[in-house]
């Protein structure tokens, strides 16, 4: 990951699945991703955070499905045709994310990329790791492995709390 | 001849003969100490000849060497000139496990010139000449060092003492030397190496199978540290140091628990080690939700020598164990491999009838008929395809039960016990990574038994009993489960003390402590670091243990309770599922969820109305017959979207449960059926929720989640306490 940014600010091409969530742009990049599924039926999961849908069956794998929107404390969105699934790898996790839509796959130079602002974006910085601007309009480069590792950490949290509660 | 001239076929066949008569050889010098077979000894010996004979036609010069020395000490007990003790036994027994060590290399670089047997050979040549002098064999003492009394000058100048380290790694890890050279590198951060026996570049470049190195080191750290960072090197057996300045003086402090002599087998090494082989191997067995690691050097923990305390870190038991390693090969009968010939084959004829479907006119009504046909083929011969590959999956327990014998005459021998071991049920079969998952729980409870259980023969005879103790290990099949017991007729468990301990550790109150009845206080045992033994054995590990014990077991799907009684002894009963990757479960639905009960805990199925519910200490109770049974609604635990519609004044359907504790009627919207189901593990994050076992897909690829009755039962009973906890904080308050 700090290698893919290096390479971006040398101004190499970066290839960026571009997908729609809230009336905003994201990008995560390519490599990332394995393939973009529609929506079918999710498993629901008990005593997960409020964020994962549950579990899908992805040819044969059963694999976790987070909804982004939930994620990052957005209202719902509509249960419409154009939700789909980005199914990304992240080292041995492989994740499947509900997005509002998926637009298309941006290929663009790396000089184009500016460090994030809490100034242009409503979300918190901690999970971008730039900022595109094309002619019209921004696409926000996500952090996958930070938005996952933070719920990593919640995940650690709820863990401990239930030690604690089983000492007590 | 030499080895060049051997084709692969009769290496092969060198090789499992060879194995063959080392096993032979070992399982008769245990029987021998016994006295169980009095032939044994003509036995043992005809075995060490052929042995020979097989090793000098294949050119292995070592092994040839080391079964002449065996064999001529053999000759002198057979002729009764010298008596068997155990010192000669100990000996005898070392001799096997380098014997697998050259078989090994053998195996691997196609020779035994890599290994080392001198030292052993010389041992059994003095024993046979009645000098027993053990401690000369010791490799590479320190008057070889060059220029020693130089280096030790130098160092005492620098402020530095210098150190030799005797390092070995456990022979049947997979290339030992690769852990030498990371004892190396630690040693080399520490201080300086000035020696190493043998040379650093030798070790370096693995130029040989080395599993053992003395180093000299020039260092101003505390030895002990620098043990302890050694212990954080996977699969070392021992470490011990001394001051090279005192070389004279072989009374060295022993931070980690030593072999005796330098052919011991695996399971003398101590708690520092956790070679654990079969935790690689637990990548294909779907509950293996932990397999995620998957590196080679798995189990790399339990080094909690020199009071480090870091033991848990590997998740493994602290017990280094020659029954996880088995081999990623499996024997299976041609028998078994003809039947999938022959089922593969149908499945061929299918296939070619479906393809003729897409390409002849045919009425929808026939098309319909000739579909019916397929497809009900097709499922009889898939369900037969399953049933035997599940059956060439199988493996007799007796491939783990076989390293028992000698790891419990080992044992005995050092912590001075006096021990009859029986073994039954070894023909049992069971899915091959169960096996493989259990061998360490096993090796435990054994240890467990020997360690804490059997009292020493003076406090035994003292007690009235036989001075010599009795372990059994006893498995069967019933119901849909395997038992493996493992029990001795020791000194048995106070719950008292159990509960006394608890509390002390702050696991719980004295007051919830009184609540327990005595087989609840020892359930106490499980909970993470917990500990009865005030001063910690260097046996059966450092509080790192029974914990990992019951997590192991729970991760197939098993579970483990014990019963115990004061004076008379303790029993420790693992119920194991018949298979791993397939269960017999019963498909419910709750709300919008479809969850599949593994059978073999559901009691029955019953239809339950308002009338026959009745509330009881908080809870909802059903009477069924003469019992009175909690009635849970899923939703009381996971939330409203796991709750189950009660109609009243209506028949609901209910599950009885059976756990390890006391049944649990679960309420439910609909059964769906019984069916068999492949277990899948959730990957990554959501793969740990109290209760859910894993996951399953259905026919229509919806995805069904597996419940874990043990840790849902539990989360009932958590939650249940609590219930009442505020309860009684509401009466108090009102």
């Amino acid at each position: 990951m700090a290698a893919d940014q290096a390479r971006a600010v040398a101004g190499d091409q970066r290839q960026l699945v571009v997908f729609l969530l809230a009336g905003e742009l994201y990008g995560v990049d390519i490599h990332q991703v394995r393939e973009i599924i529609r929506v079918h039926e999710v498993t629901r999961v008990p005593r997960t955070p409020d964020f994962v849908e549950g579990v899908i069956n992805l040819r044969g794998s059963v694999i976790p499905v987070i909804d982004l929107r939930k994620r990052f404390l957005m209202p719902p969105g509509a249960e419409d045709a154009d939700r789909r699934i980005v199914v990304v790898e992240m080292g041995e996790q492989t994740l499947g994310v509900i997005v509002d839509a998926v637009s298309e796959v941006l290929r663009l130079e790396g000089d184009r990329i500016e460090p994030p602002s809490p100034y242009i974006v409503s979300l918190d910085t901690q999970y971008i790791t730039g900022i595109a601007r094309l002619e019209d309009r921004l696409v926000i480069l996500l952090d996958l492995n930070r938005v996952l590792h933070a719920h990593e950490r919640d995940e650690l949290d709820r863990l401990e709390e239930r030690v604690a509660d089983v000492d007590g | 001849m030499s080895m060049d001239e051997l084709s692969a076929e009769e290496l092969a066949l060198f090789l499992s003969e060879s194995a063959e008569m080392v096993d032979t050889m070992e399982e008769l010098l245990v029987d021998l100490e016994t006295g169980a077979s009095p032939d044994a000894v003509a036995a043992i010996f005809r075995a060490a000849h052929t042995l020979k004979g097989g090793a000098a036609t294949a050119g292995m010069t070592r092994m040839a060497r080391l079964t002449h020395a065996l064999e001529s000490l053999l000759d002198l007990v057979r002729s009764g000139e010298r008596a068997v003790d155990a010192d000669i036994v100990d000996a005898l027994l070392g001799a096997v496990d380098v014997l697998r060590r050259c078989l090994a290399a053998v195996e691997r670089d196609g020779t035994d010139a890599g290994v080392e047997v001198d030292s052993l050979a010389h041992r059994l040549e003095s024993l046979a000449s009645g000098q027993d002098v053990a401690a000369a064999a010791r490799p590479g003492t320190l008057a070889e060092i060059p220029d020693l009394d130089h280096l030790v000058e130098q160092a005492a100048d620098n402020g530095e003492r210098l150190l030799r380290f005797d390092v070995a790694v456990d022979p049947t890890a997979p290339m030992p030397v690769v852990r030498l050279y990371q004892a190396l590198l630690v040693l080399q951060e520490r201080g300086r190496v000035v020696h190493t026996e043998p040379p650093q570049r030798d070790i370096e470049e693995g130029a040989a199978d080395y599993a053992q190195m003395t180093a000299v080191v020039a260092t101003s750290d505390d030895p002990a540290q620098i043990v302890a960072a050694l212990g954080e090197v996977s699969h070392l057996q021992s470490v011990t140091w001394e001051e090279a300045a005192r070389a004279a003086n072989p009374a060295a402090a022993h931070d980690l628990p030593a072999s005796p002599q330098d052919g011991a087998g695996p399971e003398q090494a101590g708690p520092g080690t956790a070679a654990s082989p079969a935790s690689g191997a637990t990548a294909d067995g779907p509950a293996g939700a932990q397999a995620a690691p998957g590196s080679g050097a798995a189990g790399n923990g339990g080094a909690g020598n020199g009071g480090a305390g870091n033991g848990a870190a590997g998740g493994q038991p602290a017990a280094a164990s020659q029954a996880g390693s088995m081999a990623d090969t499996i024997r299976v009968s041609v028998k078994v491999l003809d039947r999938l010939m022959n089922l593969v084959g149908e499945l061929v004829i299918d296939r070619t009838r479906l393809a003729r479907l897409g390409h002849v006119d045919l009425s929808t009504q026939d098309l319909k008929e000739e579909l019916e046909l397929v497809t009900g083929h097709l499922s009889r011969i898939t369900t037969d395809l399953q049933d035997t590959i599940m059956q060439a999956r199988m493996v007799p327990l007796e491939t783990l039960f076989r390293k028992f014998p000698r790891m419990v005459r080992d044992l005995a021998r050092r912590l001075n016990k006096q021990v009859r071991f029986a073994m039954s049920g070894e023909d049992t079969e069971l899915d091959r990574a169960v096996i493989e998952q259990i061998g360490d729980p096993l090796v435990h409870l054994i240890r467990n038994a020997l360690d804490h259980g059997i009292e020493p023969p003076a406090a035994r005879r003292a007690a009235g009993k036989d001075p010599e103790g009795l372990v059994q290990l006893k498995a069967y099949h019933q119901e849909n489960s395997i038992f493996i017991e493992v029990s001795d007729d020791g000194r048995g468990i106070d719950p008292n003390k159990v509960r006394q301990v608890a509390v002390a550790k702050g696991l719980l109150t004295a007051d919830q402590a009184q609540k327990l009845d005595a087989s609840e206080a020892l359930d106490l045992l499980f909970l993470p670091g917990f500990t009865t033994t005030d001063q910690v054995s260097d046996v059966s590990g450092r509080g790192v243990g029974l914990d990992v014990v019951r997590k192991n077991i729970e991760r197939v799907n098993g579970t483990v309770t014990l019963e115990s009684e004061l004076g008379r002894g303790t029993r420790w009963i693992v119920r194991l599922p018949l298979t791993l990757a397939i269960v017999q479960a019963m498909l419910v639905r709750v709300h919008e969820t479809t969850f599949a009960i593994p059978l073999q805990s559901v009691v029955e199925i019953l239809r339950v109305e308002d009338r026959q519910v009745r509330w009881a200490n908080g809870w909802q109770m059903i009477h069924v017959r003469d019992q009175v049974i909690p009635l849970v609604n899923p939703g009381d635990v996971w939330g409203t979207r796991f709750s189950a519609t009660w109609q009243p004044s209506q028949a609901n359907p209910v599950v009885v449960l059976q756990s390890a504790a006391a049944p649990l009627a679960l309420a439910v919207d609909g059964v769906l059926g019984e069916q068999e189901i492949v277990i899948k593990n959730i990957e990554g994050m959501v793969g740990q929720v109290a209760g859910i076992s894993g996951a399953s897909i259905l026919g229509d690829g919806s995805v069904a989640l597996i419940l874990d009755v043990t840790g849902f039962t539990k989360e009932v009973r958590r939650l249940g306490s609590q219930l009442r906890r505020d309860d009684r904080r509401h009466e108090r308050s009102a």
